[in-house]
């Protein structure tokens, strides 16, 4: 199994560690609730190096980003990002994913774990551009919550108020003595005269307020144990992948390889702001033809009664089956459980009756809009 | 197998991490601390009925933690005499006490002689090292 570079701080912190696509990742460390709430009231620092860091750079970079994704990124300004959906020539998805422009012919996209080799042989089949495959070189950390930004401001003297959400930007962390560069072959970027070069962006998994700081692996354990101690006494915990799905969920955020396995278009997952028609991209046409089939359609479902949707449980109107269940939790907010499930289109309002069955028995639920917790 | 699980030397365990406690001829039964460290936190159960008739290995409760479900069997053959209602709304009584405030029902024995057959302490320490 593949480590990131934080391993061996994660032991020590006592996480347990589990299998996620093929990397040992903490899964939780003292609690899954407790560091869910961490995040939801104060802050939580994840490592999630497991993100894939593709670099595509040079004069056609831009072009072709456009024809491979779903979203434009046409004329976005140096230090943007957006959210996009990649897919095949079917329409199909092959994974979601964040790309940001980090200097002017220079974009850096980041796929899910698990889909990482496949979207790099997908990008190459497909574009004239350089890309290379950073992944093994760059940590990434991200802190959430809402006291996130006050504990990264003690870091740093870059000014964190201006930077904006999906914004990014080159920021010196002053953690240690020595002038660390942050893939200086690629960017060629001034060394700082001491402190440790990042890339930030304002963004994340959780809903809250928070960054993703992205930093080389040799400089990782000192930022990892910096964030630490300047978050302590704002109550920031390390948090696991467990607090993470939870987070997520709560927003109906996707999760790559559970609500989507490369069978559903983004016309069935969603989210529709994620498609911008005006522009040419693979898998546009398929999405055209489809639109005026009956589909099935991801949707937010939340329980009546007291029980717990999971991965696999089918939904019933009248009887019938109509849907599935592909992520399922209790919201700690909420006190309910919800999921995402397909279910065929008609049925798919929010305000819809369903029955869930669990375990044989059927559940009362409903549709409801995303996100379950309403807008952070 | 990891030091900081409490195993309880008066108890009889399952296979199945389940601890059973003898009481005037009735055993009360819960999820060990093992189960419950594997389940991380539980945050919904489903209890058994009262005056159900169980069967030794019948599923008889389930325990759901935010990653996780878990069922609970019947250690014995019997009949479910009390469920412990308060887990309903304090479902992280298993986390936080498995032996003692998060026991799960009281189950009245058919056959006495069957507590025989459960593991002791040791037999179950030996099954956690496997």
């Amino acid at each position: 199994m593949k480590r990131t570079p934080l391993y061996l701080a994660h032991k020590d912190l006592g996480a347990r560690l589990i299998d996620f696509a093929g990397w040992e990742m903490p899964i939780q460390y003292t609690s899954i609730l407790e560091e869910y709430r961490a995040v939801r009231e104060a802050a939580g620092l994840f490592d999630v190096s497991h993100m894939g860091n593709l670099m595509i750079c040079g004069e056609g970079a831009e072009d072709d980003l456009r024809n491979l994704l779903t979203n434009d990124i046409k004329g976005i300004p140096e230090g943007r990002g957006i959210y996009a959906h990649m897919l095949d020539n079917e329409g199909l998805i092959i994974d979601d994913a964040m790309v940001f422009r980090i200097l002017s012919k220079a974009y850096m996209l980041m796929p899910n774990a698990a889909t990482v080799s496949r979207v790099e042989e997908w990008i190459m089949e497909h574009v004239q551009s350089e890309v290379t495959n950073v992944t093994d070189r760059i940590v990434t950390l991200a802190i959430q919550g809402p006291r996130a930004a006050s504990i990264l401001q003690k870091l740093t003297e870059y000014d964190l108020s201006k930077l904006k959400r999906m914004r990014g930007a080159f920021i010196t962390l002053q953690i240690g003595e020595d002038a660390q560069a942050f893939l200086p072959e690629i960017f060629q970027v001034d060394l700082p005269l001491a402190g440790i070069h990042s890339y930030v962006m304002r963004s994340g998994y959780t809903g809250e307020d928070g960054f993703e700081i992205l930093i080389e692996a040799d400089n990782s354990i000192l930022v990892w144990n910096a964030i630490l101690d300047a978050g302590h006494s704002y109550g920031l915990i390390p948090c696991g992948l467990g607090a993470r799905d939870l987070l997520r969920l709560e927003m109906g955020f996707l999760l790559s390889g559970t609500d989507f396995n490369g069978e559903q278009s983004t016309l069935q997952t969603g989210p529709e702001w994620a498609i911008k028609w005006e522009h040419q991209f693979i898998g546009r046409d398929s999405l055209l033809k489809q639109r005026d089939k009956i589909l099935t359609k991801l949707v937010g479902v939340e329980l009546l009664e007291k029980a717990i949707p999971r991965h696999g449980n089918i939904i019933r109107v009248d009887g019938s089956n109509i849907g599935m269940i592909t992520s399922g939790t209790m919201s700690p907010l909420l006190g309910k459980g919800i999921a995402l499930a397909y279910v065929n289109e008609e049925f798919s309002m929010p305000g819809q009756e369903l029955d869930v069955i669990i375990r044989d028995k059927s559940v009362q639920a409903k549709v409801v809009r995303l996100p379950f917790i309403g807008k952070r | 197998m990891a030091d900081n699980i409490e195993i309880r030397e008066d108890l009889r365990y399952t296979t199945n991490d389940e601890w059973v406690k003898i009481e005037n001829g009735n055993i009360r039964i819960g999820i060990t601390d093992h189960a419950q460290q594997q389940l991380t936190d539980v945050v919904f159960v489903e209890l058994p009925k009262l005056g159900t008739i169980v069967k030794r290995g019948d599923v008889i409760g389930q325990v759901e933690s935010v990653k996780t479900v878990a069922s609970i069997n019947a250690p014995v053959n019997g009949e479910v005499i009390e469920v412990n209602e308060r887990l309903d709304d304090l479902p992280h009584l298993f986390n936080e006490s498995p032996y003692d405030e998060g026991w799960l029902a009281v189950i009245k024995m058919k056959d006495s002689s069957e507590y025989d057959d459960l593991l002791d302490a040791d037999e179950y320490r030996k099954k956690l090292d496997e």
